[in-house]
């Protein structure tokens, strides 16, 4: 990471340095406040931005004087943001940040990663079960199902390669066609089929249109579609 | 910073195991207030001798939990415990967290000593012909005589979670009285010798044989539960 190894234990120092991390679960420490936990973590990172701490402190409304344990899950989310993000960490690595925040502030935490990202260039690896968060904010996607990364490419290229195709056909069909290249998954529901497309999306189309009486229509893919056809067919 | 987060997470420990021994030095017959013969005295100086052995060495398992994965018994039983993983992150290395966390809680260990020797020194007629030096002696030989039961809970917190290396600490410690209480070493080499005849209180000297096993078998203790949690993949 950042070129160094992290098996050995001073670059891995150095490398928690300059990383900012929140944990899935949101635990801090339950026995401190939230100015005990800032004026904690502040002395570890000589990059530490007052100006950052300020500021996400106003925004996401966290009284200082109030216990961690005390807070919600959704306060907790917001306080570990505001550590990852004041020390000036290059690279923030979030396990569900959005978890236990309503609607309304997930939105303004997806806008200000997306401001921080652009304005300080810093790298942000986002993991969420939320698609449409993924899909919001990020310019590199992978879906990992079963611990295994089934996509991982640009979101612009994935949604540029990915196409839903509905084939009509006019008679039921007696045999299954074979399919050219980029067919991901393919689905048969009476007279029609429901094609997920990965590239070769032209040649599909033209595949279709070849059968007599066929009606080819082509959609865009969400991130979720996309996710569930991976799920679905593992 | 880490000496705050040590001190937070072990205030309450702290508090108790000095209440329990002060508590019990207000009974007339453990502090000897009504002795009125010498050999009535020394009784009553063994009878607190042996209680504060007791609580000696159940004190140094209490305030011990020097471990990554400890981290507050209220925290624990809230089953708030996740907080390992901030502490992780953190830009520190795993030696420099044991090494405060276990500095921390052995100071306390020596500061409750020191309080509950001097008391029952200033206050009981028992204290004899003993002088103040000999009572800086009896606190020195208390808390690097029972050094080990503390570095065995120290040990077991670097994988343990709360409350079991307390508990795991107490049982080892009732293991070790028990197989010292059925050897019988003499007194010089009797790691509860400080409590009993080899007492600087009574010889005027310190029992260096028994602290210097305490020590060693410390530091070997520490030097496992550093190799533990340098290896460790918590």
């Amino acid at each position: 990471m950042f070129g160094l190894p992290v098996s050995d234990p001073r670059a891995s120092i150095e490398a928690r340095r300059r990383i900012g991390f929140v944990t899935e679960d949101k635990e801090l420490y339950p026995y401190m406040t939230v100015d005990q936990i800032l004026r904690f973590t502040r002395p570890f990172f000589s990059t530490w931005r007052s100006d950052l701490e300020q500021r996400y402190l106003k925004m996401f409304e966290l009284p200082p004087k109030c216990k961690v344990a005390d807070l919600s899950k959704g306060m907790r989310s917001k306080v570990m943001l505001l550590l990852a993000i004041s020390h000036g960490a290059e690279l923030l690595i979030l396990d569900e940040p959005s978890d236990g925040l309503d609607p309304a502030a997930v939105e303004e935490v997806l806008r200000e990663l997306v401001a921080l990202s652009a304005s300080d260039g810093i790298t942000i690896f986002f993991s969420s079960h939320q698609l449409t968060e993924g899909e919001q904010i990020a310019d590199r996607v992978a879906i990992i199902d079963r611990g295994e990364a089934v996509v991982a490419d640009s979101l612009d290229d994935l949604k540029a390669r990915y196409r839903r195709l509905h084939i009509v056909f006019e008679n039921e069909l007696r045999t299954p066609i074979q399919w050219v290249d980029g067919a991901e998954h393919v689905r048969y529901e009476g007279r029609s089929v429901s094609i997920l497309a990965s590239h070769n999306v032209e040649e599909l189309v033209q595949q279709g249109r070849a059968i007599p009486g066929a009606s080819v229509e082509q959609f865009p893919v969400s991130l979720k579609e996309i996710f569930l056809e991976h799920v679905r067919s593992n | 910073m880490l000496w705050m987060k040590a001190w937070l997470e072990t205030r309450w420990r702290l508090l108790y195991t000095l209440a329990i021994p002060l508590a019990a030095l207000a009974l007339p017959h453990i502090i000897g207030g009504g002795a009125t013969s010498q050999k009535a005295a020394d009784k009553a100086t063994h009878t607190f001798m042996g209680v504060m052995a007791f609580f000696s060495l159940f004190g140094a398992a209490y305030l011990a939990g020097a471990g990554i994965k400890s981290q507050s018994p209220f925290a624990a039983m809230k089953g708030l415990e996740g907080s390992m993983y901030y502490t992780l992150a953190l830009p520190v290395s795993r030696l420099r967290l044991i090494l405060v966390r276990a500095g921390v809680g052995l100071m306390e260990f020596g500061g409750v000593s020191a309080v509950v020797y001097s008391a029952f020194w200033l206050f009981s007629p028992a204290r004899g012909s003993s002088t103040p030096f000999d009572l800086l002696k009896l606190i020195l030989a208390a808390v690097a005589s029972m050094a080990c039961f503390y570095f065995i809970a120290v040990l077991l917190a670097t994988f343990l979670d709360d409350p079991w290396p307390t508990f795991g600490g107490m049982f080892a410690t009732i293991v070790v009285w028990f197989v010292i209480s059925r050897i019988s070493p003499p007194p010089s080499i009797n790691l509860f010798g400080f409590a009993g005849d080899a007492s600087p209180l009574i010889t005027h000297t310190l029992p260096w044989p028994a602290m210097g096993i305490s020590l060693i078998a410390s530091a070997i203790l520490l030097w496992v539960a550093l190799k533990i949690a340098e290896r460790r993949d918590y």
